[in-house]
């Protein structure tokens, strides 16, 4: 099978999602990588030391952004070129626009955040959540050159190995733009939500603090930098429930949950978030969940792995000097 | 201005899901209005207000689904329409996108058409793209604002680790994320006026395009494995007692 596969860099560097699916596009067949980003360039070493046969960059303009039409009509043409059978890309919301207008193009059957693949001979077969997560539904893809969009976490990232060259093309923009980009802030650093493999959660709880009785905002800042602390340590992100994020206490994009994001950590720790579905259905699927809660009839507890039936202002300090202790 | 809203009937995510003989059911639930797509709605209430428009409720369902319109109709649509299609199960993503954009342009004098960002059943994400391209018209995707100067768009962009203001025109394609506010109660006259409204139909066929199962051809249903552990509860005197053990139980399970 001929295997494409579309990284993002970040910083130069191919980012962990993208590791993922150039791993994934490997185990089929061999594998051509389209890198993308503001320097792409600087990525191409790391694209043969995972395991891409050839390399393609992406030549964007100095400092241009992503747009998903324009990288659309630059990169269709490549696709149509080459005639992979299969393009893999990570699931992130840029990805979805790109090969959502590609599957336009090229006509092509697309399936978005696919978490595991499978061929029955000629065939090739993807399974997906639905309805949240509360179901999975395998499909096989039909005629046409395949476009499927993987979960992050889903799929092992391969191991880097010393290869570094092999056939380099570049990828030319087309002249056309229909969308400007005007200004951009970036999120204060820290570790990308849906690729972390900690993530310190926070819920209502938070703006709760017996100390400063009444005082919600005060108690929330508290509680916030108890997260940012034991993420720090932990080298996980910071997340929260919708509670948290409607109060404006956290941006709408470290929501987790229904309207929010999914994520998949290796441990999940949810502090004063009482569970409700619509919380659950995006940390679910994490491998250790860890919930600290007053309430020990909450309803977090029955996803949780590990309970603690405490106040989290005594609580969380207490984990983070632990473990730092112990991770030295 | 015309603003058609993209609107999709899904099953309530209190639902309890069922699995029997390769069918999903989930007993007597009711169908909602897709959370995503309140706030497209929101978006085209938001715009009506200050631009005068007429917003239109679009969506694609068997006939007689109509439960997601009437909810759009409550909170202030002008209108609803539905494409409708015999047997929905055998539409992708693609098929739906050049239907949505085939009405769009019977529609006509169409200037923006707002989605949600995904489907709470599908959770695909991709129809917005999809339609935006099939149309030709610029996509601006996961926007939080909106605001509108003659034919020219400015907005802002929520990416996962950024935040850009962007500025395109109008014909264009939109999707909509929370950021753009709370979704508004319908009216008691709103919610009346709903039940009476006429949704026009418009059928697939007539549409110029079948919806076409053929890219994907449906394998299996599954239910995620059950957890099979249950909560172990950690159990001490003082806050670094249970600091201590749950580090201990990390270790254990080799997480750090
Ligand atoms: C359509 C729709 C979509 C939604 N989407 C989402 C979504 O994406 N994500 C999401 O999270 N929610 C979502 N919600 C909201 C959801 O239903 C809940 O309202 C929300 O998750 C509650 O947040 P919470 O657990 O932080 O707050 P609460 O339910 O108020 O829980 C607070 C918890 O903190 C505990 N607590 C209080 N003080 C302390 C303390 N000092 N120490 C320890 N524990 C303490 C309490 O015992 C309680 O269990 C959605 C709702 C709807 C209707």
């Amino acid at each position: 099978m001929k295997c494409m596969v579309y990284l993002e860099t970040l910083g130069g560097k191919i980012t962990p999602p993208s590791a993922e699916a150039l791993g994934a596009a490997k185990q089929l067949g061999e594998t051509m990588a389209v890198i993308s980003g503001l320097s792409a360039s600087s990525a191409t070493g790391d694209a043969f030391g995972y395991g891409a046969t050839a390399v393609a960059v992406l030549n964007t303009l100095q400092n241009e952004e992503f747009v998903a039409e324009h990288f659309c009509e630059a990169i269709a043409p490549f696709i149509r070129d080459q005639k992979p059978d299969l393009v893999l890309f990570p699931n992130s919301f840029e990805c979805r626009e790109l090969a959502g207008m590609l599957s336009v193009d090229l006509d092509s059957p697309i399936a978005t955040d696919v978490v595991r693949i499978e061929t029955r001979g000629e065939t090739i077969l993807v399974e997906r959540p639905i309805y949240e997560g509360k179901a999975f539904e395998k499909i096989a893809l039909g005629e046409g050159i395949k476009l499927v969009t993987l979960r992050a976490r889903a799929f092992n990232q391969p191991e880097l190995s010393a290869a570094s060259n092999g056939t380099i093309f570049g990828i030319d923009m087309a002249a056309k733009r229909m969308v400007e980009v005007l200004a951009k802030s970036e999120a204060q650093g820290g570790v990308s939500l849906s690729s972390a493999k900690v993530v310190i959660s926070g819920g209502r709880g938070i703006t709760n603090c017996k100390q400063l009785a009444g005082d919600e905002t005060a108690s929330a800042k508290r509680g916030l930098i108890l997260l940012e602390e034991l993420a720090e340590t932990m080298g996980g992100a910071v997340a929260g429930s919708r509670a948290i994020v409607d109060a404006g206490y956290l941006p709408y994009s470290h929501q987790v949950g229904q309207t929010g994001k999914l994520v998949s950590p290796d441990v999940y720790i949810a502090a004063g978030i009482s569970g409700s579905i619509q919380h659950i259905v995006g940390m679910r699927s994490s491998k250790l969940i860890i919930a600290v809660n007053k309430d020990p009839e909450a309803p977090i507890f029955e996803v949780a792995d590990l309970g603690v039936v405490a106040d989290l202002f005594e609580y969380l300090p207490a984990l983070n000097e632990d473990l730092k202790k112990k991770l030295g | 201005m015309k603003i058609i809203v993209c609107v999709k009937q899904v099953v309530d995510s209190e639902a309890t899901i069922h699995l029997a003989q390769d069918t999903i059911s989930w007993g007597d639930s009711p169908f909602i209005l897709n959370p995503f797509d309140e706030y497209a709605v929101e978006a085209g209430l938001k715009l009506k207000d200050l631009h005068n428009a007429e917003v239109i409720a679009l969506g694609i369902g068997k006939p007689g689904e109509t439960d997601a319109l009437r909810r759009a109709l409550a909170m202030g649509a002008d209108s609803a329409m539905q494409i409708t299609v015999e047997d929905p199960s055998k539409m992708d993503t693609l098929s739906a996108a050049r239907l949505v954009s085939a009405a769009i342009e019977k529609i006509g004098d169409v200037q923006l058409v707002l989605f949600g960002r995904q489907s709470l059943d599908s959770g695909s994400g991709i129809v917005a793209a999809q339609t935006a391209r099939t149309l030709g018209w610029p996509l601006l995707g996961y926007i939080g604002k909106i605001d509108l100067e003659g034919d020219s768009i400015m907005a802002e962009r929520f990416l996962e680790e950024k935040k850009l203001t962007i500025k395109s025109h109008m014909p264009a394609a939109i999707s909509v994320v929370q950021s753009i506010g709370e979704p508004r109660y319908p009216s008691f006259i709103g919610i009346k006026r709903a039940q009476k409204a006429e949704i026009q139909v418009m059928p697939a066929a007539e549409l110029g395009n079948y919806p076409d199962g053929s890219r994907l051809l449906h394998d299996s249903f599954a239910l995620p494995l059950k957890k099979t552990t249950t909560c172990e509860f950690i159990t001490g005197d003082s806050s670094s007692e249970l600091a201590e053990k749950t580090v201990q139980k990390m270790m254990e399970r080799k997480i750090l």
